[in-house]
């Protein structure tokens, strides 16, 4: 099965998640089948241009199938969708673990195009 | 000798100057290279007659799929994530690609070759007051125009003695490529509190480029306010002062001579060429 990646704020479950796809803090990257997260740091933060598109290649590493995201830009979608990587929209001021269950609970709707 | 005309904020008057210059080395027959890409207007104010359009290529990476092996090597290496390496394909990012050709030299498959990319026009053109004019044309939706700066700087159909590159605004990318390597640059800006936060950020810039560097102020209504403060901290000379003019204003909005509304714009600007000389002597 593949890895549920959502855009977080800090390293941690607990954390409120960051509304941004390309240069949130942190990928809090949950695995089906032991049941637990393991964070990515968001290399791409700082980058001057590029940052969705790197970090989609952070994702594709990282045996990912689906990502939880309030806003994702043109680029980063083309590759996230390219891959075969399905995106849901996230919601803003909600913990990441709240926002994970909110879509094991298919609470959230798929993202069809880009909304950056 | 090629001069960079330059300013950190837009609008103090690099095109006036660069233009008048022209005008006044006209027996010379100089060189303008307008090299403010994005948005070239040295030729709206000078009367000129386009010879040649040649256009502008930069190298961006193509990727032959039956070499690759989807190594991701290319993809690591880019710092401007222009690539990226899906599970059965290499996406490019044209947009995002800086055409250093990392991934194609470091490829251990060979597989990446680099293409030509069109990325604007280089405009030549004879001034009809004697000299050329070199226009740099960046196509709409790019965004990289340094590599076409780079390559009007580089055009030469008749060298001259004097060569005169009216330069993008700023301190980025494109500012640096326009002035680096030249014999002076000319810091143009008005007496205002950001025309004198601009002026040091490009003297910043000039120092770091090794150029040697003098101010005029344009608008100039008697007082150098902030920028005699940051040219005496920053040991910049200021050249000359061209006065604020109205009329000046008026002649130039309908594409008139400058130096006709401004009769004293001709021995100030000739007294700068006078300034530079001898500093680049």
């Amino acid at each position: 099965m593949k890895n549920i990646a959502i855009c977080s704020s800090e390293d941690k479950a607990e954390a409120m998640v960051d509304g941004r796809f390309g240069r949130c803090s942190y990928f809090m990257v949950w695995n089906p089948e032991s049941s637990d997260f393991k964070s990515l740091k968001n290399t791409g933060i700082d980058a001057a241009h590029g940052a969705g598109t790197g970090a989609a290649q952070v994702l594709l590493q990282n045996n990912v199938g689906v990502v939880l995201t309030s806003r994702v830009g043109p680029k980063a979608f083309q590759v996230l969708n390219s891959a075969g990587i399905k995106m849901y929209q996230g919601q803003d001021n909600i913990s990441v673990q709240a926002l994970l269950e909110k879509y094991l609970a298919q609470q959230l709707e798929e993202l069809k195009q880009p909304n950056n | 000798m090629e001069i960079a005309v330059a300013s950190g904020k837009g609008g103090t008057g690099k095109t006036l100057v660069a233009t008048c210059l022209a005008r006044i080395l006209a027996e010379y027959n100089p060189i303008v290279i307008d090299a403010d890409v994005e948005e070239p207007n040295a030729g709206l104010v000078m009367p000129h007659r386009v010879i040649d359009t040649k256009p502008a290529f930069r190298p961006v990476p193509e990727v032959d799929m039956e070499s690759c092996t989807l190594c991701g090597k290319c993809a690591e290496l880019c710092r401007f994530n222009a690539l990226v390496v899906l599970p059965s394909e290499v996406m490019v990012f044209t947009e995002l690609c800086h055409s250093c050709g990392l991934c194609a030299y470091m490829c251990p498959e060979n597989a990446i070759n680099e293409v030509n990319h069109k990325i604007g026009d280089i405009e030549e053109s004879d001034l009809l007051s004697g000299g050329q004019l070199i226009t740099g044309r960046l196509l709409v939706g790019e965004v990289q125009s340094p590599p076409l700066i780079k390559a009007a700087r580089e055009t030469r159909r008749q060298d001259s003695e004097y060569r005169l590159v009216d330069c993008p605004p700023g301190t980025t990318c494109p500012a640096i490529e326009s002035i680096r390597d030249s014999d002076f640059c000319l810091l143009v800006t008005e007496p205002s509190l950001f025309g004198a936060h601009d002026l040091e950020l490009s003297i910043a810039a000039t120092k770091l480029l090794d150029v040697r560097t003098g101010i005029i102020i344009n608008r100039w209504q008697g007082d150098d306010a902030d920028v005699g403060i940051i040219a005496r901290e920053q040991d910049i000379p200021i050249l000359e002062r061209i006065p604020y003019s109205l009329e000046l204003a008026k002649s130039y909005a309908k594409g008139e001579n400058p130096l006709t509304a401004m009769p004293e714009l001709q021995v100030i600007l000739e007294n700068v060429i006078k300034m530079v000389k001898e500093r680049v002597a």
